[in-house]
């Protein structure tokens, strides 16, 4: 059997935000699979308290977790709506305004996340 | 491109026992057929799941700010029945989490690995064991969930 040849796929920002998708989506998988064990099937989301969180994350391995995972959903997320934009707008400055949009509510999510693991007390 | 504008390439010819007379152009549009036949339905769910994994993450960032500013004590302190609607609710959106998570693998390993899977036959095995998985899955989870909230509940376990 005969298979297809590798085909060439031109480099540019475009297939990078590809490849990254498929990245992000794998280690995605291993990060929310450890995060619905934990929370849903082991503690159980009714026995999630301030207690429980504090003890979470008064470890910073646990910090460091839950903010690359926010990190990496933040970018999944927005790099997946900003395909569904493409499909719909095809005017390049529109799009270039919805990029930057993205890309602001992306650096507030992160932030608000970041805030709230490392500074709240 | 349009898929009604694609040509029929795929009447009478199989793409991976043909003696390598397709252009890659062709077999672009032999796998773009393929998908656009098999997998516009699995294409769809995995949007409208991709929509119930954002509400599911959304839900777990409001619980967790809440709790951490001093909102709420957290759901365990909500009334009974509130827990039940929230565990059926949680169900329904751990179900879209898992199936865009089990079908975002299938399609990250078609596309980087196995670009065999986008042949018809082996779309559809693939399609038919990704639902089964995620089905698999969501039932262990819904288990445990469950048994979670009724040993949280009034006099339970």
């Amino acid at each position: 059997m005969n298979k297809p040849a590798a085909l060439k796929i031109l480099h540019s920002l475009e297939s990078t935000t590809w490849v990254a998708m498929r990245v992000t989506g794998i280690l995605l998988f291993f990060l929310i699979g450890v995060y619905v064990v934990l929370v849903d099937i082991q503690t159980g989301i009714w026995n999630v308290d301030l207690d429980w969180l504090e003890t979470r994350w008064n470890q910073p391995l646990w910090q460091l977790f839950d903010f690359f995972t926010a990190l990496l959903v933040t970018s999944h997320t927005l790099n997946g709506v900003r395909y569904r934009v493409y499909e719909v707008v095809h005017v390049s400055p529109l799009r270039r305004v919805f990029n930057w949009i993205l890309l602001f509510l992306g650096v507030l999510l992160v932030g608000f996340w970041g805030w709230l693991i490392f500074l709240v007390k | 491109v349009r898929w009604s504008k694609l040509p029929d390439l795929t009447v009478g010819i199989d793409l991976f026992d043909s003696s390598g007379t397709l252009s890659e152009g062709e077999i672009v549009v032999v796998l773009l057929r393929n998908i656009r036949r098999i997998n516009m339905p699995v294409f769809t769910l995995h949007r409208v799941s991709a929509v119930g994994a954002i509400l599911y993450i959304i839900s777990r960032i409001f619980l967790v700010a809440a709790l951490k500013l001093r909102w709420t004590s957290g759901l365990g302190s909500a009334p009974y029945f509130l827990q039940i609607t929230i565990l059926v609710m949680n169900a329904l959106l751990l179900a879209c989490v898992i199936y865009h998570a089990v079908n975002g693998i299938r399609l990250a390993l078609a596309d980087i690995f196995f670009s065999r899977w986008y042949e018809i036959d082996l779309m559809k095995r693939a399609n038919m064991i990704t639902l089964l998985l995620t089905l698999i899955i969501w039932i262990l989870a819904v288990y445990s969930m469950t048994i979670n909230l009724v040993r949280a509940a009034p006099g339970g376990a």
